[in-house]
């Protein structure tokens, strides 16, 4: 049976009253007995014992109890004000606190919508309803968003190879300087939309769980195993890992993902790295590993540095989610990523050990 | 070589074929899963191009049938599902090789040759171009009688445009193939062009000059005989 908020409170505060008055009824009578009903007494034993009726000064002793009884009301009525707002509506709006608590921890790309405590309040039931239709909807939103992302970024692989393969094949006929050049220039367009639609994807499949297996990595052989190929990047730069580990620890991680954060990172690094004598240093540490470079002297906008395209219009400096993808690894596995600047050089620091 | 391409994407599958018909390959073209049951059914390929996403059904499904029927023949699967299941899946019921797509020509091109070197082992160790010899198995390379020093990428920067000889190859598909997944978070792939001169003074100074061709901004061929 339903009830809504204010004839249930109203109810609650009338049982309130009537035990308080209950109880306070031996307190009325005494009240009355010796303040009030005390002058009926005199005359009454006064006639009985034969004397004459004693002087009375009626109208104060009306005054009198009236006050009294004022009070006497108003203090049972304050009382119980006070224990049904303080003690039975705390219990009467628990359901809403569930619910407000729920509401404030939920989070669209949680699995289910929270169970909202069972309560007899319509308006709380209505709440709870129309929180819960938002919440599946939200959810539903997000699951249809991510997966559009996905079939999108799916979709426009073979775009992209149809593309890539007619440019393979324009490049072998004799071509002047004019076309060559032309041919160069949408090359590298198509290896960006290559390169943007592949990191869409990668982040749309973190988002969607798809990376749940985890191995053990022992960073140190996993960067080893990667300099290399990034050395070859830049020939010349120097590119250095430094072991500072007082317990070197492995660590579990999905090596995909593990792969995408160590490659972003450097290649940054490297792009970003303009002083061909710079030095490139990949340190690992018992609390997890960092990346830094030289900088100009100035720090970045670390508000934005992380959000997906956060960079603006720096268009051709990458495509603006490669820190994206690194925080996303980051909180797929729990771990956190900072920026800092000490002057001379930018430094992306991962914790793995948290 | 007898070469089967199963795509259902024309354009790409004709692309492929006109890069590929240069080599000493006779390629045919399966566009449906229908088409490709019935061709892999009749005929024994060397080399067997699989799209994993066919009208009418599921290129993991024609893998099984080709293994059944003929285990011997190299599949190398091309997808734009770049998801790992699908290719350790693939990879499970005995395909050879996995390219996701977008690709370059040249890869897929390096990627055949591989494979069908590796099934026909007739087909020698020894690549010899001009006055140019690698020795696939030793991984070493001779000019003349002199052999030569080559650092790890300047090797296989060597085997990809002899392996595409008389093909521009493109400065990205180099990049890509040297450095992996990594080139294409570079915002230019001028770092090939440093490689590629070190390599081009290393033959220079064996005395096999103007073996490759820069096609400025573009890519780099192999252009001897």
């Amino acid at each position: 049976m339903m009830k809504n908020l204010v004839s249930k409170t109203f109810s609650r505060f009338t049982i309130c009253c009537v035990v308080l008055f209950l109880v306070s009824a031996p307190l009325f009578y005494f009240v009355t007995r010796h303040y009030y009903a005390e002058d009926m007494i005199d005359i009454i034993e006064a006639v009985e014992g034969g004397h004459g009726i004693p002087p009375l000064d009626l109208e104060r002793d009306i005054m009198e109890g009236m006050m009294i009884q004022f009070v006497l009301i108003f203090v049972v009525v304050t009382v119980s004000l006070y224990v049904t707002m303080r003690f039975v509506t705390r219990r009467l709006w628990l359901p809403f606190d569930d619910t407000l608590r729920k509401a404030e921890s939920f989070n669209v790309t949680q699995d289910a919508s929270p169970e909202f405590m069972p309560t007899d309040i319509r308006e709380f039931d209505r709440l709870n309803r129309s929180l819960e239709k938002m919440m599946t909807r939200s959810r539903e939103t997000y699951r249809i968003q991510k997966e559009f992302t996905e079939n999108a970024s799916h979709e426009l692989q073979t775009p992209l190879a149809v593309t890539r393969s007619k440019l393979d094949l324009l490049m072998q006929e004799n071509l002047d300087e004019r076309t060559t050049a032309m041919i160069a220039d949408l090359y590298d367009l198509n290896m960006r939309m290559g390169h943007l639609n592949r990191s869409l994807l990668l982040l749309a499949k973190i988002d969607n769980g798809q990376y749940s297996e985890v191995e053990t990595v022992d960073p140190q052989r996993f960067i080893a195993e990667r300099l290399a190929a990034y050395r070859m990047l830049r020939p010349g730069l120097r590119i250095d890992m430094e072991e500072n580990r007082k317990n070197p620890q492995a660590f579990k991680a999905n090596p995909i993902l593990m792969e995408s954060l160590v490659n972003n990172l450097v290649v940054n690094a490297i792009r970003h790295t303009h002083d061909s004598t710079g030095r490139i240093v990949i340190a690992l540490s018992d609390e997890g590993f960092s990346v830094t470079n030289p900088s100009d002297g100035k720090s970045l906008d670390g508000a934005n540095l992380f959000r997906r395209f956060g960079a603006g219009p720096l268009a051709k400096n990458g495509n603006g989610l490669g820190l994206a993808i690194a925080k996303a690894v980051c909180d797929y596995h729990g771990w956190a990523i900072e920026y800092s600047h000490d002057g001379s050089r930018h430094k992306f620091t991962i914790r793995t050990n948290l | 070589m007898k070469l089967l391409i199963i795509e259902d994407e024309k354009a790409l599958s004709d692309s492929i074929v006109s890069y590929l018909s240069h080599e000493e390959y006779l390629c045919e073209q399966a566009f449906t899963y229908a088409e490709a049951l019935e061709k892999t059914g009749a005929y024994e390929y060397d080399c067997i191009l699989l799209d994993l996403m066919l009208p009418g059904g599921s290129g993991l499904d024609i893998l099984r049938t080709i293994k059944r029927g003929n285990p011997a023949a190299g599949v190398v699967i091309i997808s734009a599902k770049d998801s790992i299941d699908d290719k350790v899946e693939g990879l499970k019921i005995g395909a050879d090789d996995y390219l996701a797509k977008p690709f370059h020509l040249p890869e897929l091109g390096m990627r055949i040759f591989a494979l069908l070197r590796r099934k026909c082992f007739s087909a020698g160790n020894v690549i010899s171009t001009g006055p140019v010899s690698i020795d696939l198995l030793r991984r070493s390379v001779a000019v003349g009688d002199r052999s030569l020093e080559l650092t790890k990428s300047e090797y296989d920067l060597l085997l990809f445009l002899v392996e595409n000889r008389r093909r521009v190859v493109s400065k990205s598909a180099v990049a890509e193939h040297l450095s992996g997944d990594v080139a294409d978070m570079m915002d230019d792939f001028n770092f090939v062009y440093a490689h590629v001169k070190n390599l081009k003074a290393k033959l220079a100074s064996a005395g096999a000059t103007g073996c490759i061709k820069t096609y400025y901004g573009v890519g780099y061929k192999w252009d001897i005989e």
